[in-house]
């Protein structure tokens, strides 16, 4: 996404001069009219308390002056088209007027067409709009002391449209509605604004403002050279900005404003937001973050949330430092029939009981890096406690039939799994499988969950993994977000175990019966000796091998080195069509 | 602001103040008339007390003055009362956003102070004085303010929440004495700062409204006015007393006492 693309039907200018200067609050709107004052400006006289273009449309006072007229003893349908014939008035283009420069306006407002003879933004009156976008997690810290709220203040009311101001006749002013953050930008991108809009993001600002506005203005008409723009931009520099606002003040500002000109960096959100904040700031525009090119991620998983219909609580908190009673299978485990105790690197650590309750330490881990915890992990050892099997296994279903794709640690699971889904088979769970034995078969329930890529595996199924968010530290895997599986439990048709060959060779599906098929199975579901510990040795054994009994396994080699995954796919598909 | 027509019907007001006789259209609410003799007439386009009353003191009223030579400044205008005399007490003129005068306004009026014109105030020179003249339009304040206050106003148009509130009015013209512009106190400001210097001088030249309410000089005098008598005008107004009083709220008692306390000291009591 890169600013300065115009957007609309058309990229023919509008018959009028006004090109509205358009953003969601917080978004680098004065900035911008900053630079665009010191463009006409002389050097000494440039200064935060004489801006231009801030006459808003829907402040209808200039009424005084055009007509005589008092607006506040008009009606809201009577100042409605005041507003309209008052930006007429000022933007439509009279005859020799088509080299004149724009009449840049600000604006807050999202665009709406609106009814005939109340339009706000009238074609006629309008030559093209700049919408100055910005990140959202950086409006919300912006906005917060701007406004005198908090951030969950903030994060609440940008994705709310019952921020909107009505009509205000007793101050001479329109409705002005916002929308939220996101359907603002949407409003002014959409395919029937009838003029062109051109996209001015603020990071691209911060970047290199000259460079960023250079063809925007010259788009509108503004015309200007790159030395005189850059000459603009130097002037109206931030800090440049903020010391002009401390000697003359600058009364753009809302009442409990202490100071308009922050930080004006981007990014600045990491160290101002709780990692949740962020979090419910993407969960709120995600579609439009992307479309703007802010790269929240995928729509991950929150990384302490579990869809509701598992019936696990999570919840954060400390640990205890031993399980009284327990076993260790392994040395970062403790386990007894009831409860599960597992330690991480950095300080990290679960602790699930009775099926149902999850406490989670974070340790020195950060949000993003505790999702596998919880959503793998956890959702394993309290399946165990419910007396269920957990197989290691990504379930896909192809066609009718229900597939999981079973394999040791780094065997490719997620890969093809991913690679089915990418041939338009439907992806149920990724690397937890949770099995229930019942007299009709073994069932399973899908839950949505973060998919683990490795760069080559992202690459492989068509994923960007340099727009995932890493897990962990070094950037070994990554973290994607499929579409949302059914809730209901789905029969298990078939498990497939991927097996790494150490030899070369070709891929090979081989249909396992007896011992191998128990031993296959026992391999994927014996969980580093815990399920046997909390299920018990003899109800292990005995669900292992019924589910040997009720569904068919097939091994699935493939060469260490060199495979292809569309051979495998073709492989597990054959298997499927019977073929 | 081009002062030239738009040159294709919007639909929007419609204003002729050229010859004697000035004609106004406000579609869909009516059209006024001023007469060479500065009369007003109003015709409400549905038969409508309450349109014509919006007519009159939101537009007509305003024309007239112009059409009679009056210039129209960009305040509201309040006196203390008459001096012992019987001559009228000075006036004090209230600048800036019409909500945020209403809020002085109110509290001055609660103090026994009388309110010559809601915002704009006509004003015309007599010699050296600025002598500002009372316009019957009611305070029009929003709702919520005047709830606030404890008054009850009467809505000017259905659904709106613009009130007009009842005050103590004075009836006679009164010579501005001081002008008290008012912003919203922001964090770390003053409540109140007396304006000297080029701030006044800068003041005084956004004091007036021109455009459509220019005063009407004469015939030929479409409104425009030189530059030279506008520079003479700000001059002179620079020169009457100047201050800023912040609110920290709708009912700032104490920035208005800092307000009254300077106001008595600069003379403007009766």
């Amino acid at each position: 996404m890169d600013s300065g693309r115009w957007f609309a039907v058309t990229s023919t200018p509008g018959p009028g001069r006004t090109v509205w200067l358009a953003s969601y609050p917080k978004s680098g709107n004065t900035w911008v009219r900053a630079i665009v004052t010191a463009l006409g400006t002389h050097p000494q006289m440039f200064g935060v308390d004489h801006l231009i273009s801030g006459a808003q449309p829907h402040h209808v006072s200039m009424a005084l002056g055009a007509y005589g007229i008092d607006p506040r003893w008009l009606s809201s349908d009577e100042l409605d088209r005041l507003r309209a014939a008052l930006a007429l008035r000022l933007g439509a283009q009279r005859a020799g007027d088509e080299a004149a420069p724009p009449i840049l306006r600000k604006t807050h407002e999202a665009y709406r067409a609106g009814a005939p003879g109340r339009e706000p933004f009238p074609l006629e009156a309008t030559r093209a709009a700049i919408l100055v976008v910005r990140d959202p997690r950086d409006v919300a810290c912006s906005a917060a002391p701007f406004f005198g709220i908090t951030h969950d203040e903030a994060i609440a009311a940008m994705a709310r449209p019952a921020g909107d101001l009505e009509s205000n006749p007793a101050r001479s002013q329109t409705a002005q509605p916002w929308g939220t953050w996101s359907t603002h930008a949407e409003s002014w991108l959409d395919d029937s604004v009838p003029f062109p809009v051109h996209l001015v993001r603020y990071e691209d600002l911060v970047a290199d403002a000259a460079a960023t506005l250079l063809p925007v203005f010259t788009a509108i008409g503004l015309t200007c050279s790159p030395d005189q723009l850059r000459q603009a931009v130097e002037r109206s520099r931030f800090e440049r900005l903020q010391e002009s606002e401390a000697e003359h003040g600058f009364r753009g500002t809302h009442p409990r404003t202490r100071q308009f000109f922050r930080r004006g960096i981007d990014g600045s959100w990491r160290d101002e937001l709780t990692d949740a904040q962020a979090s419910a700031i993407e969960a709120d525009h995600r579609a439009v973050m992307h479309r703007l090119g802010y790269a929240p991620g995928p729509d991950l998983v929150t990384p302490l949330d579990l869809p509701a219909h598992l019936g696990i609580r999570v919840r954060e908190g400390e640990l205890p430092d031993a399980l009284p009673g327990s076993t260790s299978p392994r040395p970062w485990i403790q386990a007894t029939p009831t409860a599960a105790l597992v330690r991480f690197r950095g300080r990290a650590g679960l602790l699930v009981e009775h099926g149902t309750d999850v406490t989670v330490d974070r340790g020195t881990r950060g949000a993003d890096e505790v999702g596998w915890m919880v959503q793998g992990w956890a959702v394993t050892l309290a399946m165990l406690q419910r007396g269920l099997l957990s197989l290691h296994a990504s379930t896909v279903e192809i066609g009718d039939t229900v597939v999981a794709i079973a394999g040791g640690r780094g065997a490719g699971k997620s890969t093809t799994a991913m690679g089915l889904r990418d041939r338009g088979h439907r992806l149920l769970c990724d690397d937890v499988t949770v099995i229930d034995l019942r007299p009709d078969g073994a069932w399973t329930t899908p839950y949505w969950r973060n998919v683990h890529l490795l760069e080559d595996s992202a690459l492989a199924v068509g994923v960007d993994f340099d727009e995932l968010p890493p897990l962990g530290r070094g950037r070994v895997k990554a973290a994607f977000r499929p579409e949302d599986p059914p809730d209901e439990p789905r029969r298990l048709d078939r498990i497939v175990v991927l097996t790494p060959s150490a030899a070369g060779g070709s891929v090979a599906a081989t249909a396992e019966t007896g011992a191998a098929r128990l031993a296959a199975l026992l391999d994927h579901t014996i969980r580093d000796g815990i399920a046997p510990l909390i299920l018990g040795q003899e109800r292990y054994f005995a669900q292992v091998a019924q589910l040997a009994d009720v569904v068919p396994v097939t091994t699935v080699s493939r060469p260490g080195d060199g495979w292809t995954l569309d051979a495998v796919l073709d492989a597990i598909e054959a298997i499927e069509a019977g073929t | 602001m081009s002062e030239t027509p738009v040159p294709h019907d919007h639909g929007g007001p419609v204003l002729d103040r050229d010859g004697p006789v000035w004609h106004g259209v406000l579609p869909g609410l009516g059209r006024i008339q001023i007469d060479a003799d500065g009369a007003l007439d109003v015709s409400a386009a549905h038969a409508s007390e309450e349109d014509e009353t919006a007519l009159r003191h939101g537009w007509g009223d305003l024309l007239a003055f112009a059409h009679r030579g009056f210039s129209m400044a960009q305040g509201a205008a309040v006196t203390q009362g008459g001096r012992p005399d019987g001559s009228p007490g000075p006036a004090l003129l209230l600048t800036g956003d019409a909500h945020d005068i209403a809020d002085v306004v109110l509290v001055l009026c609660a103090r026994g102070w009388r309110l010559l014109s809601d915002r704009p105030t006509p004003v015309a020179w007599q010699d050296d004085t600025l002598v500002a003249q009372p316009r019957p339009a009611p305070l029009v304040v929003a709702t919520q303010r005047a709830t606030g206050a404890g008054l009850a106003g009467q809505p000017v148009r259905a659904g709106s929440n613009a009130v007009a509130v009842a005050v103590p009015r004075a009836a006679e013209p009164a010579p501005v004495a001081a002008i008290v512009q008012v912003q919203r106190r922001r964090p770390d400001e003053e409540p109140f700062a007396e304006v000297l210097g080029q701030r006044r001088f800068e003041r005084a030249a956004t004091l007036m409204l021109h455009g459509a309410l220019a005063p009407d000089h004469g015939a030929g005098d479409a409104g425009a006015e030189s530059g030279e008598a506008m520079v003479a005008e700000h001059v002179r107004l620079a020169a009457l007393p100047s201050a800023l009083v912040r609110l920290d709220g709708p009912a700032d008692e104490a920035a208005v006492d800092l307000l009254v306390a300077w106001w008595t000291a600069a003379g403007g009591s009766p």
